[in-house]
């Protein structure tokens, strides 16, 4: 979390935006208190900051565009079970539209408009602020993936395999896009290369259930019950380590200070060769405590010759 | 339907050919409009004039503080007197605390007069079930042809024999069917062709009663406050436990064993080690091998579907089949099923409501016994996400040979009006017609009476008014049932009853199993009798088919439980054509009759 937290406090404009109204001293104070109490995990004390900001600032694009990014990162909620925080979503999405709007070339801006728009099933308006985006960066990974996704929500399969295919090759390693483009292409009927796709995901993450479970039945259809049966097998693997994982993480949100809790993540992810995703838990260890042996030594062994900061 | 007030302009070339039945006397005229614009649907409530209103359910506390508080309402539309109308039943629950003995709220029938009046007749009937009851499963179960009644329960579950002459002995004991878990769905099917029903029963989960009401638990709350959003804590507001946080049940398997004996089974066939918060049971032949299997849509876990092989074992086989997750791998809250072949390529294809904050899912039947989630694709997924699904059907509610798809609404939690998360505890039902190889929403939705949000549960489908189109009635928590009278302008149609012969295979007199395919013209429409669609309901056992402007379908192909294959050609509309099987002995005998 406190990675994707310390991403959304990146910078508002890209290279092509025009320059922001100069901020107050006193608005930029308010920033930099967001920024440290991002660091502490108190997103809802960062966004009073931003709020701070923004108000104090309210042509500065920077402070809406952090704001609206934050607020979606946590419209996520849960009410017993997962849901959305409709009401924070619609309070992203107004900060995420004013950047926009102060920051006409940001494809950022565009970009976290976009997102927050489909996730609150604006379908049409978030195509525009995707495809704008894409006009402004046309190698936006994300912005490409979003847009891809949003047509495959629509049930736009033809125009989803486009998108995710040209994402494919902006961000390569995504579970998530090539699962997406394996149904985009299983719903187009091209049997074989949603295989395929199917094949990368899983192979980008093995943790996912969604791999398996399309194969199972994609390698009925093409005849391979053999080939199915053990993707049967492998769900029914994930589904036993899903329970793992759900007790784990609900171990590591109650004690999410602790870099031992992320460990425990990250050697479970490693039980199924996943180490992409152990990876990210080690670091995210390491940022609670640079010092964190296991951490460090999980990281020696899966990437030996990488640099630590 | 009701002819005098179909609108003009919608539908001119359709009602031309409108062949319905008398209005039912005394019913008020509907709103056929909104806007100015006319209601290509349009369904009545005439819950108060058909006398319905009398009943109202009980399901526990206002707050729904404990999970057995959160569904029931199981309903039946069947005629147990043999009068050729449609009779209800309606189930009632409960409360956990504060009723004394003798209290408790109870199950109630209502004869109906043939034009959707009903009187209440429960005590002449024998019935009167004081149990919590979820689930109504009617089945002519002994194939003396009356009909017999299941109830599945917070409690022991109890079989009602029909002794003819409208009236009912429990006989739940002596049948060995009084299971004693947290029932849900049931479904009677011919598992091993030993020509009697054999009975699957879907249990939901292990509620310590003594411990619940001791303890109280609360679901926790987690992730962030919303206090940003108008001063509301998430964490301050408790909602009940469960499903999740407690222990699933297996389901339970009973044989036949003849006599009006059952003997459970389930460790034999092979189901007993499966644990699963089970809801909704449907039968029908999902590989094509000529064995009924059984799918079961499960809360929260995946769904399950039971091969039959055989008539000896079940295996388990949603996954490779392609239904037990939704298309990223992810299990949903599943709730109700309905099986139907929306796209006329003679494949059947399910749809699966589910729990709020997911879709409910449309799976496309494939070649060979797959399915594909084409939710997204035929335009369902936005427009479910947000509420919590349980009865739902697919239907031709307008004759004209396209089938529509129904979802009755309503979240579980009270407390989710407290809060800004974009739904609410009363759901409006809803209602999806084929345009473009789309489902959409109509105009109007069903019309105003069919869009009241309440807290919906159960669904049975049937023709109350003697009109020929189907109504819907609709089962709530905490108030009257909803009787929705169908006054859509509509084409032709025709009824098909089916009446099995007691053989071997068969399905018993109900033809559970059998395969309908209608030919009208260049297009061929799928009806499976007795798979139970909708939500802990019955169903109408006739099935409706929808000619548009044809005067009459040119072919009936009936493909018996058993197998065996008649044709039946140049069947009129505007009549219940009743088949009764020959058992293979001597030819079916087909009968066309006006509706009574």
């Amino acid at each position: 979390m406190l990675l994707g937290l310390l991403i959304a406090l990146g910078p508002a404009c890209g290279d092509g935006a025009p320059a922001p109204a100069r901020p107050s001293a006193e608005a930029v104070q308010a920033m930099a208190r967001a920024r440290a109490l991002f660091a502490e995990e108190k997103p809802f004390e960062a966004a009073a900051e931003l709020e701070r900001a923004a108000e104090l600032a309210p042509d500065w694009a920077e402070a809406h565009l952090a704001l609206g990014k934050l607020l979606l990162s946590h419209s996520d909620v849960r009410f017993a079970t997962a849901t959305v925080d409709r009401a924070r979503l619609e309070r992203a999405i107004e900060h995420l539209e004013e950047a926009c709007f102060l920051a006409p070339q940001d494809p950022e801006a565009a970009y976290w408009s976009g997102r927050g728009l489909a996730k609150a099933d604006r379908g049409a308006e978030a195509s525009a602020r995707l495809t704008r985006a894409l006009e402004l960066d046309p190698e936006h990974g994300l912005a490409r993936k979003e847009l891809g996704l949003l047509l495959a929500a629509e049930g736009d399969t033809r125009r989803a395999v486009e998108e995710l295919t040209r994402a494919r090759a902006l961000l390569p390693g995504d579970d998530e896009l090539l699962l997406r483009l394996g149904l985009a292409l299983e719903g187009e009927e091209r049997l074989e290369e949603a295989r395929d796709a199917y094949l990368a995901a899983r192979a980008a993450n093995p943790a996912h259930p969604g791999p398996p479970s399309a194969l199972a039945v994609l390698y009925g259809r093409l005849g391979d019950p053999a080939a199915a049966e053990r993707m049967r097998a492998e769900f029914e693997r994930l589904r036993a380590f899903g329970k793992r994982l759900t007790a784990a993480l609900a171990h590591q949100q109650e004690h999410s200070r602790d870099p031992a809790a992320c460990m425990a993540l990250a050697e479970l992810y490693l039980e199924l060769a996943a180490e992409a995703q152990a990876v990210r838990w080690a670091e995210r260890a390491l940022l609670l405590d640079a010092q964190h042996a296991p951490a460090l030594e999980l990281l020696r062994r899966l990437r030996p010759g990488e640099e630590r900061p | 339907m009701n002819c005098t007030a179909v609108p003009v302009l919608a539908l001119a070339g359709v009602l031309a050919a409108c062949s319905c039945a008398e209005d039912a006397p005394g019913a008020a005229a509907p709103a056929t409009s909104v806007g100015g614009e006319a209601l290509p649907y349009l369904f009545t409530d005439i819950t108060a004039e058909s006398g319905l209103a009398a009943f109202t359910q009980v399901n526990g506390t206002p707050d729904k503080e404990f999970v057995v508080e959160s569904f029931g309402a199981g309903t039946a539309l069947f005629d147990p007197d043999g009068d050729g109308d449609l009779d209800v039943y309606l189930s009632n629950g409960g409360r956990l605390e504060g009723l004394a003995e003798g209290e408790e709220p109870r199950d109630a029938l209502f004869w109906n007069d043939g034009r959707a009046r009903f009187t209440d007749g429960t005590s002449a009937a024998g019935l009167g079930d004081p149990h919590w009851t979820n689930g109504v499963r009617t089945v002519d179960l002994d194939s003396d042809g009356d009909v017999e009644m299941y109830l599945s329960n917070y409690g022991p579950n109890v079989l009602y024999d029909n002794v003819g002459g409208g009236k009912f002995v429990d006989v739940s004991a002596r049948s060995g069917l009084d299971d004693r878990e947290w029932s849900s769905g049931a479904a009677f099917l011919d598992f091993d062709k030993d020509g009697d029903l054999d009975l699957y029963v879907g249990e939901y989960l292990e509620f310590d009663e003594e411990s619940m009401l001791r303890e109280r638990p609360r679901a926790t709350m987690h992730g962030h406050s919303q206090e940003v959003a108008g001063g509301k804590r998430l964490e301050d507001i408790p909602v009940m436990k469960g499903p999740m946080g407690l222990e699933p049940s297996p389901d339970r398997f009973f044989r036949n064993e003849g006599a009006g004996r059952f003997v459970d089974a389930s460790q034999e066939v092979g189901i007993d080690g499966v644990r699963r918060f089970s809801f909704q049971v449907l039968t029908f032949d999902a590989d094509q091998d000529g064995w009924l299997d059984v799918f079961v849509v499960n809360d929260v876990l995946e769904d399950l579907l039971w091969r039959n092989d055989g008539g000896r074992r079940f295996a388990e086989i949603s996954l490779q089949s392609g239904v037990a997750v939704r298309e990223d791998g992810r299990p949903q809250g599943g709730m109700g099923g309905a099986l139907g072949d929306y796209d006329g390529d003679l494949k059947v294809d399910l749809f699966v409501t589910n729990f709020v904050e997911d879709y409910s899912t449309l799976f496309r039947g494939l070649e060979g016994g797959f399915f594909r989630d084409v939710t997204s694709k035929m335009g369902l997924r936005k427009d479910t996400w947000l509420m919590v699904g349980w009865g739902c059907g697919f239907v031709d509610f307008d004759s004209d040979g396209d089938l529509e798809l129904f979802e009755i609404n309503g979240h579980t939690y009270p407390q989710v009006d407290q809060v800004e998360l974009g739904t609410s505890y009363r759901q409006a039902n809803q209602l999806w017609e084929l345009r473009d190889g789309r489902f959409v929403v109509p105009a109007g939705g069903g019309g105003p009476d069919f869009v009241v949000p309440r807290a919906g549960r159960t669904s049975a489908l049937g023709d109350v008014d003697g009109d020929g189109d189907p109504d819907l009635l609709v089962g709530n928590l905490d108030e009257p049932p909803t009787l929705l009278r169908n006054d859509s302008p509509a084409g032709r149609w025709l009824l098909v009853h089916l009446i099995g012969a007691p053989t071997k295979g068969n399905g018993g007199r109900d033809a559970i199993g059998a395969r309908l395919v209608l030919r009208v013209g260049e297009r061929q429409h799928l009806r499976l009798i007795g798979t139970n669609s909708g939500f802990l309901s019955s169903n109408d056992p006739r099935e409706h088919f929808g000619l548009g402007a044809a005067t009459q379908a040119d072919e009936l192909v009936v493909t018996w439980a058993d197998g065996r294959v008649e044709r039946f050609a140049e069947l009129a509309a505007g009549l219940l054509h009743t088949i009764e099987d020959g058992g293979g002995e001597r030819p079916s005998r087909l009968s066309s009759t006006a509706l009574p």
